[in-house]
């Protein structure tokens, strides 16, 4: 038998045929492609002393959910990975009056 | 909404504290605490039995920056000890030199200054107890008597004595510094307006005055003996004609 007839045992395999299209691209859970991403950071300071405020609690929010509890460390908290919104800051603990944007 | 109820020992500052406000103005100034302010004009100075209102802490919520760092600012008011000590004498400056207190605070930076005033910085309020002790140079030794006076004076009988006839040693006493230590009990002063208040002004100031709710014998006794020392042709010892005298005195020396 000449050496172009020969064929390649395949032990009992089959190829997939090349007219089959290869299966799509696998995400990863909960992400959804062609979504841009964004962080939101959060840092407070002490006004008298400009230290950063540790241990208290500062969430962020998007609406009535918490997309991130606190509490804050050496002054920052921040979440990536956040889909666009309209997201919002607040101090639970302390007294509307002792707090504000800089 | 809570209501407290004032113990002793208890400020502003210390119950604005326990219960999580950065600003003992947050609670004072509150509208629910509006009744409580009129009566006790300085946060310092509460009466066990008072009622504070420690309201919920109101909410807001501010925008966040997408991509970006919202910067926010948070505002405390520090509790700060500060202590003013004078003597009768005004020519002797006292020099407080340490200050104890349960709820820490760190030294002024500016202390002693010599003037009668120690202080600590950012203390617990919730603290009370404390000492402070002062030291008060030793007053200068009596000048040596004038030869030509004790020469110039007429022979006395008995006889004048002369030091110099005695050679027994004299003892020696640490006299340089003379140390004195007092015991604080902060935030347990009650206002003037109070007999309480009154006679622990009294006290302060050097008076064996006991301390209580009523005037008693003692009590009257010692007022009229203060009222006659400022030339009061006609003390009555009544804590209601000696109270803004005794506070002017003690709270703004």
């Amino acid at each position: 038998m000449p050496n172009g007839d020969k064929k390649k045992k395949t032990g009992g395999l089959s190829k997939v045929p090349n007219s089959k299209k290869s299966p799509k691209t696998v995400m990863p859970c909960g992400i959804k492609p062609n979504v841009l991403l964004h962080t939101v950071n959060v840092h407070a300071r002490w006004e008298d002393t400009r230290a950063d405020v540790e241990a208290v609690k500062c969430q962020i929010l998007l609406g009535t959910a918490v997309i991130h509890p606190g509490p804050l460390a050496a002054g920052s908290i921040g979440k990536g990975g956040l889909e666009g919104g309209a997201y919002e800051v607040t101090l639970p603990e302390v007294d509307s009056e002792e707090w504000d944007m800089e | 909404m809570a209501n407290y109820t004032v113990k002793a020992g208890d400020c502003f500052s210390s119950i604005a504290k326990a219960n999580g406000y950065y600003k003992y103005s947050t609670l004072y100034q509150h509208a629910d605490n509006t009744a409580t302010r009129l009566l006790r004009p300085n946060p310092n100075m509460l009466v066990p039995g008072d009622i504070v209102s420690v309201p919920d802490k109101r909410q807001k919520k501010v925008a966040a920056v997408l991509d970006g760092t919202r910067n926010l600012v948070l505002k405390r008011q520090l509790t700060n000890l500060r202590i003013y000590i004078s003597l009768i004498d005004k020519a002797v400056r006292p020099a407080p030199t340490s200050l104890q207190f349960e709820g820490g605070g760190k030294n002024s930076a500016a202390l002693p200054d010599g003037g009668g005033k120690i202080e600590l910085l950012d203390i617990n309020p919730a603290g009370t107890a404390g000492k402070v002790e002062i030291q008060i140079p030793a007053l200068p030794a009596a000048p040596p008597p004038d030869p030509a006076v004790v020469q110039a004076t007429p022979p006395n009988n008995p006889p004048l004595i002369d030091p110099t006839h005695f050679t027994d040693k004299a003892p020696e006493f640490d006299v340089d510094i003379v140390r004195v230590r007092w015991t604080l009990k902060l935030g347990h002063l009650e206002p003037h307006s109070t007999i309480k208040g009154v006679l622990q002004r009294f006290y302060n100031l050097g008076y064996d005055m006991p301390i209580g709710e009523a005037e008693t014998d003692k009590t009257q006794l010692l007022i009229k003996y203060w009222q006659a020392s400022t030339g009061n042709a006609a003390p009555s010892g009544a804590v209601t004609d000696v109270r803004a005298a005794i506070e002017t005195l003690h709270d703004h020396p």
